[in-house]
């Protein structure tokens, strides 16, 4: 490629930077040899190039430059870690929060049905003349339900505990403290409120106490319930017991127990 | 993003830190000065760990610290009370397209600074980077994040201004007129 000495001069600094294509580089090598001006323009340009590096020559000290980044990234990574750390105990705090909101707004609504059925499929099965047997008790409660029983008060009246075990129902674990007496079986259940409020139901304040007892019948027994802060207690009879506060008595004396556990 | 995994600091140690000497000495050149150059790449090397998460390992991170180095720079700039370009930006570079000055025979590193000066922020930058750093068209366009048509176009007009700017303040027997190539006569021709 022959180049006029415009062309070149335009090319010039392009060819300084070694951004020319192999061609248009050996067409300006050769015009730039065999012509005087564009050689000596060439060296000027040269000479421009390295002035600017010259005179742009600060002097620094690149070790000392680049410990202070590294200790400014480290301040840097240290203040993201504080705020990372403040961060994932706020999230908690609100998750903790929005939990506890969500449980308190949770219905367990088949609480009243479970514990009928419950009653129904153990309670009603225990053998007429069944007593109470303080090491089987002992054996088939777990803890902190293992002193339930005698908590409650082994007998009321002419109703008697018969039995007290850990009764697994659809999911629940309840504490069942089976009482019989008067012609009719009696449970007791205690567990964990794991499965937000009682459902709406009528309800009268507890005896003695400041509790609402939830009253209601379903498969046709007789529910009272109780909610403590972390525990729901129910009495499943099949009609009001005689007398009618001894009810009242058993549940009150389920919430003391449940209360100390709550301590 | 609440905070970066060790691992990537060991990463960005590595493949970051390594190009301090080489940014610094842009940084000075680019704020004319090694303290202000040393606060700058400070800056720009805390920009980077921040947006590291951002960077894809095995990929250019020279590159990617000078883009974050100019856009630091470009922002800084824009903070500080605007300094009025010494040479308007157009007509800048419409007189550098129209003459191509010749360099003057007397070139003296003082003259060079001053006429580098009074370059445009635009053409200074590019004339710095490719000129004196030795950065290609492609990662000049790359950190500066434009096209390389515009690196180009612009890199013409910066180096044609810094020639002219020599040029009208050389003295009169300098210039390298006698190649042919006087201004008088190229506004003649061009115009």
């Amino acid at each position: 490629m022959n180049l006029d000495c415009q062309h070149v001069r335009e090319v010039m600094d392009s060819y300084l930077s070694e951004e020319l294509s192999v061609e248009t580089n050996h067409g300006f090598l050769r015009h730039v040899a065999e012509c005087r001006d564009c050689a000596a323009e060439l060296k000027r340009r040269q000479r421009v190039r390295a002035l600017l590096s010259e005179t742009l020559d600060f002097a620094v000290d690149a070790d000392r430059v680049r410990a202070r980044i590294t200790h400014a990234v480290d301040r840097e990574q240290r203040s993201w870690q504080r705020v990372a750390r403040l961060g994932a105990v706020a999230a908690t705090l609100v998750a903790a929060v929005a939990v506890a909101y969500w449980a308190g707004r949770r219905v367990d609504a088949a609480a009243y049905n479970d514990s009928a059925e419950d009653h129904i499929a153990c309670a009603l099965t225990y053998p007429d003349g069944t007593r109470y047997d303080r090491d089987r008790a002992a054996r088939n409660l777990v803890s902190p339900f293992e002193h339930m029983a005698d908590a409650v008060g082994l007998s009321h009246g002419v109703y008697h505990v018969i039995d007290a075990h850990m009764c697994p129902y659809k999911g629940r674990n309840y504490a069942h403290v089976v009482i019989r007496g008067d012609g009719q079986t009696l449970s007791l259940f205690a567990e964990r409120a794991d499965r937000g409020a009682l459902p709406d139901t009528p309800t009268t304040v507890l005896a003695g106490d400041t509790l609402d007892v939830h009253g209601t019948t379903q498969l046709g027994y007789r529910i009272s319930a109780v909610a403590t802060r972390n525990h729901r207690l129910f009495l499943v009879s099949e009609r009001p017991t005689d007398p009618p506060d001894l009810g009242q008595d058993i549940l009150r004396s389920a919430v003391r127990f449940i209360r100390g556990l709550e301590k | 993003m609440f905070g970066i995994p060790h691992q990537r600091r060991d990463e960005f140690d590595r493949v970051a830190l390594v190009h301090v000497p080489e940014l610094l000495r842009v940084a000075a050149r680019l704020c004319g000065s090694a303290d202000s150059g040393e606060d700058l790449l400070q800056e720009t090397y805390l920009q980077a760990w921040r947006s590291f998460h951002r960077f894809e390992a095995g990929t250019n991170c020279r590159a990617w610290l000078y883009k974050i180095l100019l856009f630091t720079y470009s922002a800084q700039n824009r903070k500080r009370a605007r300094q009025p370009f010494l040479v308007d930006l157009d007509a800048a570079g419409e007189t550098a397209l129209l003459i191509d000055a010749p360099t003057p025979d007397t070139l003296t590193a003082e003259a060079v600074k001053a006429a580098f000066d009074r370059l445009p922020e635009n053409f200074r930058t590019l004339v710095l980077l490719v000129d004196v750093e030795g950065l290609t068209y492609r990662e000049a366009a790359e950190a500066l994040s434009v096209p390389v048509g515009t690196v180009m176009s612009r890199l013409s007009r910066g180096r044609g201004l810094l020639r002219l700017q020599l040029a009208q303040h050389a003295p009169e027997s300098s210039t390298g007129a006698r190649g042919g190539m006087d201004l008088s006569a190229q506004r003649r021709a061009r115009s």
